[in-house]
This record gives structure tokens, sequence and C-alpha cells, in this order.
């Protein structure tokens, strides 16, 4: 399946990336590619075979409403920067 | 305005109510962040770091599923969670755990009457959908900061997203349905549906048309209205807005809006908006939900008596007036507090026989003393008062002692706050504080009094001036501690005047 340059610039704006136009030529070949395996899958015959999302065949696996998790002192991830315990991110204003 | 009658406004709300579960949505972090230090309530899965496995809470499933319930919506035999793909500093995985196409309550509807020009109402509102989904993180922006700070204690909380059909017609009528709601929602105990610390946020979408018009206008959606002020004041706004559109010949753009409090208008907010493209896809990590094998008859008797349906009979059982019912029946636990006072009230030594007579009085001491307890504490509900067990009976014992005449509102007033702070017994403190009744002989030379202290307002009632006597009135209220009859006194008054 061809991946053209609009849909490259579309997925980099929803996932808030900044492709430069070499960029976005190189995504373009290499989604197209990733998406030739679907292709692959696409020959298999589905017919009769009804849509799924899961294989395990289990249902309902709920946990209790219980805190199990203590409270954490520091964050485990490496976040570039915070302040008092928040993470410090390039400035988000709503509205 | 004007614009109201020119053109019906369609109204339809999208709420999230924050489910009070003890821990997560889909990991076993507190879920009570009031308190915490940022951050401090997290872990792999709501921090969205690789490998982990979310875990679907049982308890807010079926909170989900109960509340699905009391809204009247149909409980689909699957369902399951989605992937709803966005990016946005306060969602660390770059996805939210929604529903997508089986949401857990299908279309219901939700009944509630309201008082309109006088008259009481009945309004069905459909329910469109009611879906379980996680929060995201608080974003905050610091003064004159370039940079955003992000805690993730909230990331993870439970919602419950739930859309109306657009069927409401007004602010007013929006404003009631949300109110509806949020006792709805504490009547189940699911949420504590406090719309200022965020438990419950709503945003709507709304149109103007014709009246009799079938066919929709373009809507727009307005973000963020976050307490009941807002829901009315931004409709109102946005309605103002599309009326003037509309009436110069211009068309409405289908955009999301915000409200602006200080110029009480809505703004556009469509840079932020962007193409809403989710990608929704199943979410692989979670297997799916056949709700109906989690106890839903269990669920269905676990419902309790619905708000409407408690007001309803306050109103037709207890003889009180829509708006006394609507406070007395504030959350279950108010309603558990009357039913007590009233069997208080209605056994005993003075019991009361007549039972709107003794609804009548609790509801006096209530919300007249009950109130005023409450402002000086700056609590916000009654319940709040913290209420020993024995309490009901106190408010019982008071309505007794009222109905008897014994006491008048303004005396039981400082005696029933004394009992109440002080954790009196209520008969044995009634019994003696008793004001001394007064005789009519008595109560005689008090008016007279009164009237030779207040010689002019007396000379302006023989005058024609019927107000005049309320000074009097007042002043022999006074000298009595409040232990006469108002009304009785002004008669009195009335008739040594003339
Ligand atoms: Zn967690």
């Amino acid at each position: 399946m061809e991946i053209d340059r609009q849909a490259v610039e579309k997925v980099a704006r929803l996932a808030r990336l900044a492709l430069s136009d070499d960029d976005v030529a190189a995504n373009q070949r290499q989604l197209s590619k990733i998406l030739e395996y679907i292709d692959q899958l696409n020959e298999v015959d589905t017919k009769g075979v009804p849509p799924t999302a899961q294989v395990t065949g289990t249902v309902n696996a709920l946990a209790d409403d219980e805190v199990r998790n203590e409270r954490r002192d520091e964050l485990p991830i490496d976040a570039p920067a915070t302040d008092g315990g928040s993470i410090k991110v390039k400035g988000v204003f709503d509205g | 305005m004007s614009g109201a009658s020119r053109y019906e406004a369609v109204i339809g709300l999208e709420i999230h109510v924050q489910l009070r579960t003890k821990s997560k949505m889909f990991c076993r972090c507190d879920n009570q962040a009031d308190g915490a230090k940022p951050n401090e309530l997290t872990c792999p899965v709501c921090l969205g770091l690789p490998g982990a496995l979310p875990v679907p809470n049982r308890t807010a499933v079926e909170w989900a599923i109960k509340a699905a319930l009391a809204l009247g919506c149909a409980i689909p035999d699957e369902s399951k969670f989605d992937r709803k793909q966005y990016f946005y500093p306060d969602l660390p995985k770059g996805y939210q755990i929604s529903q997508y196409d089986q949401p857990f309550g299908g279309p219901g509807t939700f009944e509630f009457d309201m008082v309109e020009d006088g008259k009481t109402v009945t309004k069905q509102i459909g329910i469109t959908r009611l879906h379980l989904e996680e929060d995201a993180g608080k974003l905050t922006h610091p003064k004159g900061a370039d940079y955003s700070l992000v805690d993730l204690n909230r990331a993870g909380t439970p919602l419950a997203e739930i859309v109306t059909e657009p069927d409401l017609r007004s602010p007013a009528e929006a404003k009631r349905f949300l109110q509806e709601l949020r006792r709805l929602m504490r009547y189940l105990g699911i949420s504590d549906a406090d719309m200022e610390k965020g438990h419950l946020r709503a945003d709507a979408n709304i149109s103007l048309r014709k009246p009799g018009e079938k066919k929709l206008g373009t809507k727009t959606e307005l973000k963020n209205l976050n307490s009941f002020r807002f829901v009315e004041r931004g409709l109102a706004a946005e309605i103002e807005r599309q009326t003037e559109l509309l009436d110069a010949g211009k068309s409405v753009d289908q955009e999301t809006r915000g409200f602006d409090e200080d110029g009480n208008r809505t703004v556009s907010q469509r840079g932020k908006e962007e193409a809403h493209d989710y990608r929704y896809f199943p979410e692989p990590d979670i297997p799916p939900l056949e709700p109906k094998a989690l106890g839903i008859k269990k669920l269905v008797k676990g419902l309790p008596e619905l708000p409407v349906e408690v007001k309803r009979r306050f109103i037709t059982e207890y003889g009180l007036q829509p708006d006394q019912a609507e406070l007395l029946t504030d959350s279950l636990d108010d309603v558990e507090y009357f039913e007590a006072s009233l069997k208080a009230a209605m056994s005993g030594k003075n019991k009361i026989n007549d039972r709107t007579k003794a609804a009548q009085n609790i509801s006096k001491i209530a919300y007249g003393i009950g109130r005023q307890i409450m402002t000086k504490k700056m609590l916000n509900s009654f319940m709040e008062l913290d209420w020993p067990g024995s309490y009901p009976s106190v408010t019982g014992v008071g309505a007794r002692y009222l109905a008897s005449g014994e006491y008048t509102m303004s005396t039981l007033n400082p005696v029933m706050e004394r009992i109440w702070e002080e954790d009196l017994d209520p008969e044995k403190t009634l019994e003696k504080e008793k004001p001394q009744k007064l005789g009519q002989s008595d109560l005689d030379k008090i008016i007279d009094q009164a009237i030779a202290d207040n010689p002019k307002p007396a000379a302006d009632f023989k005058a024609g001036n019927e107000n005049a006597k309320q000074v009097i009135v007042g002043a022999v209220m006074k000298a009595t501690k409040g232990a006469a009859n108002a009304r009785e006194v002004a008669q009195l008054v009335e008739k040594k005047l003339s």
C-alpha cells in the first residue's frame, strides 16, 4: 500500500511531530514498506471468520478495587526536568 | 432576551463523572488524589511505561453498569475497551483507554421533575450512551512561566461519560438536568459529584432552529462548563450569539467554543481542535467484557429508590412543597434523617398525630435552624454537621415541642442550637428551657407598653399607614423574646389602635 505525502504529514501533525521535508520522504517510504506486510495478511481468506481483537478466550478479567501501590517519592521515569515532583514540559495553554 | 422566543434552543450534554473508587481504573494506585504530592500516586501502568498491563477495576465496571441501569439504559451482552489516540502532555500513553462502539450503557431515558411557571413539569431526556474511561493528568501553568507542570496523580482515575440526546430546550433545563444527575450519582454512591472539585464536568452541544422546525441547525460545542452557573450562563451567552448571527442572515460555524466568564460571552477555541481523528482501535491488553455475567440482578436489587421517586413521595405522602422536598432529599442520608425525625416526632408523650404537620415542623427545623448552624460552621451540607446517631430524634423532639405550641421557631432556635452543639438530651433540655407561657393579661400589658413607647408609628397607623404597626409588633416580639405569636400580636395591636 502506497502512503502519500499528505498522509505522512497528517499523521505527523496528529502525533505532534515536526518533520523536515527529508523526514517526510523517508517516512513515506518506510510506512509504505510496513503496510506492505498488511497487504500480505490481506491475502488470507477470512470469509466466515468473525473479526476479533482478542485470541485468549478470556472474558471479564477484572481486579478487585483495593489500593496496592504505595505512594512513591520519586518518579520511576527519566523526566527531562521536574519541579516539586511535577514534570516540567514546554508550555501548553488552554483556551 | 427575546431571542428565546424567535428560536428554539436544542441542547445536548456530555458529562464526565469521576467515580469514587478506592483505586484507579486500570491499576491499583490510590484514586484519592486530594492532598497528595504531585506524581506520588503513579505506577508503570498509569505512567504509560512499556510492558505495563492495565487490569480494569471491578467496582468501577459494576458502578458504570449501575449508573447505566439507573438511567434506564439497555445493558449490552458484550462490551470492550478501546484506545483513543491523541497527543497531549497530560496523557502519558499517547492514548486514552475508553470505549468506542460497545459502551456499557445503550440508549436510555432520564426522568426528573422541575418547576416551570409555577407548575411541576416532568422532563424525559434521552440518554445516548454511558461509557467508562480513564482520566488524564493535571496540567498547571505557573504564572508568567514559559513551561507547564504535569501531575499524573489523576491519570487513570475512572470516569463515567454520559451523553444525552439533544432533548434539552433551555439553559435552565440543562442546569436542572445536571443538578438531578448529580443527585442521582450521589444516591448511587458512586461519585462525590462535586462540580467545584471537578468530579462532574460538562460540555454542551447547542444549536438554534425556528419553532416547529424539525431539522437541526448547525451546532457549536461549548467546552468546560464546570459549575452549574457556568452551564446556565454559558449556554445563555451562546444562544444570544447564535441568535444575533441568524438574525443578521449569517450562518453559525460548527466549532468548539469556551465560556469567558468576565466578558459573559463565548469565544472560539478553533485552534485547539485540529481534526478530531482519534483512530480508535480495540485495546489489545484488555480481554472483552460480558456485563451480564457480572451479576446484573444483584446490581438491580442494589439500586436505591431513585431521587425523582423519593421527591415525589415526599410531596404526596408528607404533604411537603416541591422546594421543601428538594432540600430534604438532597442525599440518601438526608432522606434517612428526615424519616427518622418523622418517626421521633410522631411518637413520645407529646407526639404529633398529623403526619403533614410533623413533616412541616421537621422541615422548618432542619432548614431553619440546621441551616443557620451550617452557615455558622461554614458547612455546605446539612449532613456535614456530623450527627451522632441519636440526632434525628433531636429534630423530631423539637418538632413535637413546636407543634404543642410550647415553643415558637424563635424560642426554639437558640435551645436547639445548644442541644446540637453541646450534645444535650433534647427532651430534658426542651422541657427545662420552656419559655414562660404568656398569659393574655401579660401580653396585653406588653402591647400597651410597646404602643406607649412608639407614639409616632401608632399615630401613623391610625392615619392609615398599615405598615407602621410592624414597628410595634417588632417591639412586642422583642420584649417577649419571640415567645408570642407574631400574627396574633399583629391582630391585637390592630384592635387596640382602631
Ligand atoms: Zn498507577
